[in-house]
């Protein structure tokens, strides 16, 4: 190469990394403008300025709101600067996100017509001006995307991601921590909740509203018939398919209903159990038929994590047990059932989670829509309250029950519901996890 | 015909008898041998008598209005109490609002499940895995009405409107809702790809990413598809996350592509008509039956396709437990 060529080729160089520079200084630019809108946004609402909002808000739900939609304003000037990084990096990759940000940006500026949209006119501008100045970098002879550049943006992308599905997750059961320790106090949980009183408190007459202790001992009881029901049917199908089944047509037919009856929704069930137990069967809506219509809903669940425990029991446990003389059946019961508790106990506790907060099923089945909210001790005849159907019915009664001087305690009163709700579905996924591992510990010896 | 092959139909016919015969025999020795087969059996069946049970009372309820909206179309009204009660934008909505949420679950879920299985850290991914599985049959209702006071609040407040309660909402609910299910899943998926193809890739001078892309990935494609698919049934059957989000418009939901407009869904459309102003066996509860027969043909086809997936993957996919919200 002779020094001519050398000095041409020098200079393209600088040429190139100026664009890239330029380009890039573009889209941080971009990003600060995006996230100083977020800022501003921010300072302005906690500052109490012209954010004010009738309704059912309160000063902490309107924190919450907009805390998280300025979490999410932030998210595109992330983009922009990510974009940058990438410009500054690889050409080949620099222009293609480059244009990418900008037929996003001017395609959400001309769909949404919302508040705030002129800042997707101006990323869009500034986008466009940074991909016209990278264009000749296009043609470059390194043209082929970097595996370093992809491989630092796909781990970053990927992390990103990744926390924050598990911030949303956590944000959500910090939220209902948060919202829900508000009107949480010994009598909400031991005392009892009635309509009228209710109504007598949202109306601002009367100082207290009772508690929801029958909501939660009925919720229990509703669990506690659909274990009685599911666990047998549960465990004698997953032992069927198993350790008896043979691949048949038989077996085929069976396990497809099993899944067909895992993909029906909750509403549909609570339909059937209506046109079932509440009509046909003269039940009215009540304990046995709730009970019942839940287990129908979480057999699919039992059955499906029994029988993968159960056939991950190594087969040599069955032929050491068969060796000894034991029959099929003592095999089954003895080593198998033994070996594969701890997955049968985990898979029963968490369908025991799931029909803790299922509302459709026991509101057309077990509690119904009228609000009645005395536990009475029988299993047909009587409607039970259940804590998820309370919670479900917040809207009727602060809209339709003349609640407007006190929504907001209404709806802080439906979050703390809430908060024991999901505080017993955490205790039960926590026992399951304890007792998974304690018995996997016990029976495997390490 | 010669007698030859009359002799080889006779045989054929004597082999296919004899077949049966002998299956039965074996069969009734088996029975003997471990009588406990016949309750076992009858446990596993209870499914079917249960799929039974749902379609018996929805063909018996609601087969008028199936065979009118067959007859003359499915209608654009349902208006309330006094009919007509056509369903053909709530169908539109309920595809729309399940494909949305399952689209952003998975838009997040995949990242997080690649994320689990590659770059994060031994004792986070020993924390996380648990909880989503967990997680999976987090009460629903609980998340309708975070949905209620947090998410249709900040869209109020970000894009104005009246309340906030739109198909976005909805999106934004049913993907929260469905996240655990298809991260757990698709992790599972990247996870029992064989460890050698991996390491095969890696030892070619592969980076981790472009490994995950090029063999993990498309291996992974089929769990990941079904996970995706089990996201899109439990979003679409899902009623108590979306009645409160979604904004129960009465008598018909617009058709529309704008997410951000009120809309109702079939299973709000049940729920919120079960409430009792109509009497059982008057003709909206029959029509509300009809509807619920559409939804069931709508998952019920979600998950045929989950089998047809998993049917086809390859097997060096390895076995992914299919585990959904019940």
């Amino acid at each position: 190469m002779s020094a001519d060529n050398l000095i041409r080729f020098h200079r393209s160089l600088q040429q190139k990394t100026r664009r890239s520079l330029a380009a890039s200084a573009l889209f941080v630019a971009a990003g600060c403008i995006a996230a100083s809108f977020g800022m501003i946004r921010l300072f302005t609402a906690l500052g109490g300025g012209p954010l004010n909002y009738s309704g059912n808000t309160d000063s902490l739900s309107l924190v919450f709101a907009e805390v998280s939609t300025v979490l999410v304003m932030l998210l595109p000037s992330l983009f922009l600067f990510v974009t940058a990084y990438v410009l500054l990096n690889s050409h080949s990759l620099g222009w293609k996100f480059s244009s990418a940000t900008t037929l996003t940006a001017i395609v959400l500026w001309f769909f949404l017509h919302i508040a705030n949209s002129d800042l997707f006119l101006v990323i869009g501008v500034l986008s466009l001006l940074a991909t016209v100045i990278e264009i000749p970098n296009i043609r470059s002879s390194d043209n082929e995307d970097s595996p370093v550049v992809t491989e630092n943006l796909g781990r970053f992308a990927v992390t990103l991601c990744g926390l924050v599905a598990i911030g949303l997750l956590v944000g959500l059961l910090l939220y209902i921590g948060i919202r829900g320790a508000v009107y949480l106090s010994p009598t909400f949980i031991t005392g009892s909740w009635t309509w009228p009183n209710a109504q007598k408190f949202l109306g601002g007459t009367v100082s207290s509203l009772g508690g929801i202790r029958d909501e939660i001992i009925g919720s229990l009881l509703l669990v506690s018939v659909c274990e009685t029901v599911a666990i047998p049917l549960g465990l004698g199908a997953a032992i069927y398919l198993a350790e008896y089944s043979s691949e048949n047509v038989i077996t085929d037919t069976v396990r497809f209903f099993i899944e067909t009856l895992a993909g029906v929704p909750s509403i549909i069930i609570g339909l059937m159990g209506y046109a079932l137990f509440v009509v046909q069967l003269h039940f009215g809506y009540s304990l046995l038929g709730g009970g019942i219509s839940l287990a129908f809903m979480i057999l699919p669940w039992n059955i499906r994590i029994a029988e993968e425990a159960m056939k991950a029991v190594p087969q040599s446990y069955r032929e050491a047990s068969m060796a000894l003389g034991a029959t099929h059946w003592q095999t089954v019961r003895r080593a198998v059932l033994y070996a594969s508790s701890p997955g049968i106990l985990t898979g029963i506790l968490l369908g025991l989670g799931a029909a803790l907060g299922e509302t459709a099923v026991v509101l057309l089945t077990g509690s119904g829509w009228g609000g009645t909210t005395t536990l009475h001790l029988a299993l047909t005849g009587a409607a039970i309250p259940s804590l998820p159907v309370w919670i479900f019915m917040a809207p009727t009664l602060l809209l339709g029950g003349g609640g407007k001087g006190r929504l907001v305690e209404g709806y802080n009163m439906m979050l703390t519901g809430s908060f024991v709700l999901v505080v017993m579905f955490l205790a039960i996924c926590a026992v399951a996890l304890i007792v998974r591992n304690h018995l996997t510990k016990k029976i495997t010896g390490k | 015909m010669t007698p030859l092959s009359r002799n080889g139909l006779t045989r054929k016919l004597r082999n296919l008898v004899g077949n049966y015969a002998k299956r039965f025999v074996k069969l009734i020795y088996s029975l003997k041998r471990s009588p406990e087969r016949v309750p076992l059996f009858l446990c596993a069946a209870s499914s079917i008598l249960v799929i039974f049970f749902i379609l018996y009372s929805i063909i018996n309820e609601g087969h008028a209005q199936i065979i009118d909206w067959f007859e003359h179309g499915f209608g654009m009204i349902w208006y309330p109490g006094l009919g007509p009660y056509g369903i053909t934008p709530f169908i539109f909505s309920t595809l729309y609002v399940g494909f949305g949420g399952a689209i952003i679950a998975l838009a997040l879920g995949l990242p997080c499940a690649i994320y689990l299985t590659e770059f994060a850290n031994k004792r986070l991914r020993n924390v996380v895995k648990p909880a989503l599985e967990m997680l999976t049959g987090f009460p629903s209702v609980v998340i309708g009405l975070v949905g209620f006071t947090l998410v249709c609040l900040a869209l109020k407040i970000s894009l104005g409107g009246d309340s906030g309660q739109s198909v976005l909402a909805a999106w934004l609910v049913l993907g929260v809702m469905t996240l655990p299910t298809i991260a757990s899943v698709s992790e599972d998926a990247l996870r029992s790809v064989p460890q050698d193809l991996k390491e095969a890739s890696l030892a070619l001078g592969a980076t981790r990413w472009q490994t995950m892309i090029k063999v993990l990935l498309p291996v992974a494609a089929p769990g990941i598809m079904a996970s995706f698919l089990l996201g899109l049934g439990s979003a679409t059957g899902e009623t108590m996350a979306v009645i409160w989000v979604i904004g129960n418009v009465f008598p018909s939901p617009p058709i529309t592509l704008n997410p951000y407009v009120p809309s109702n869904v079939l299973t709000a459309l049940i729920a919120n008509r079960a409430q009792g102003d109509s009497t059982y066996g008057s003709p909206e509860w029959n029509s509300m039956f009809a509807a619920a027969f559409v939804l069931f043909l709508i998952t019920a086809i979600m998950n045929l396709a989950v089998r047809m997936v998993m049917a086809r993957r390859g097997k060096e996919s390895g076995s992914v437990i299919l585990t959904r919200r019940p």
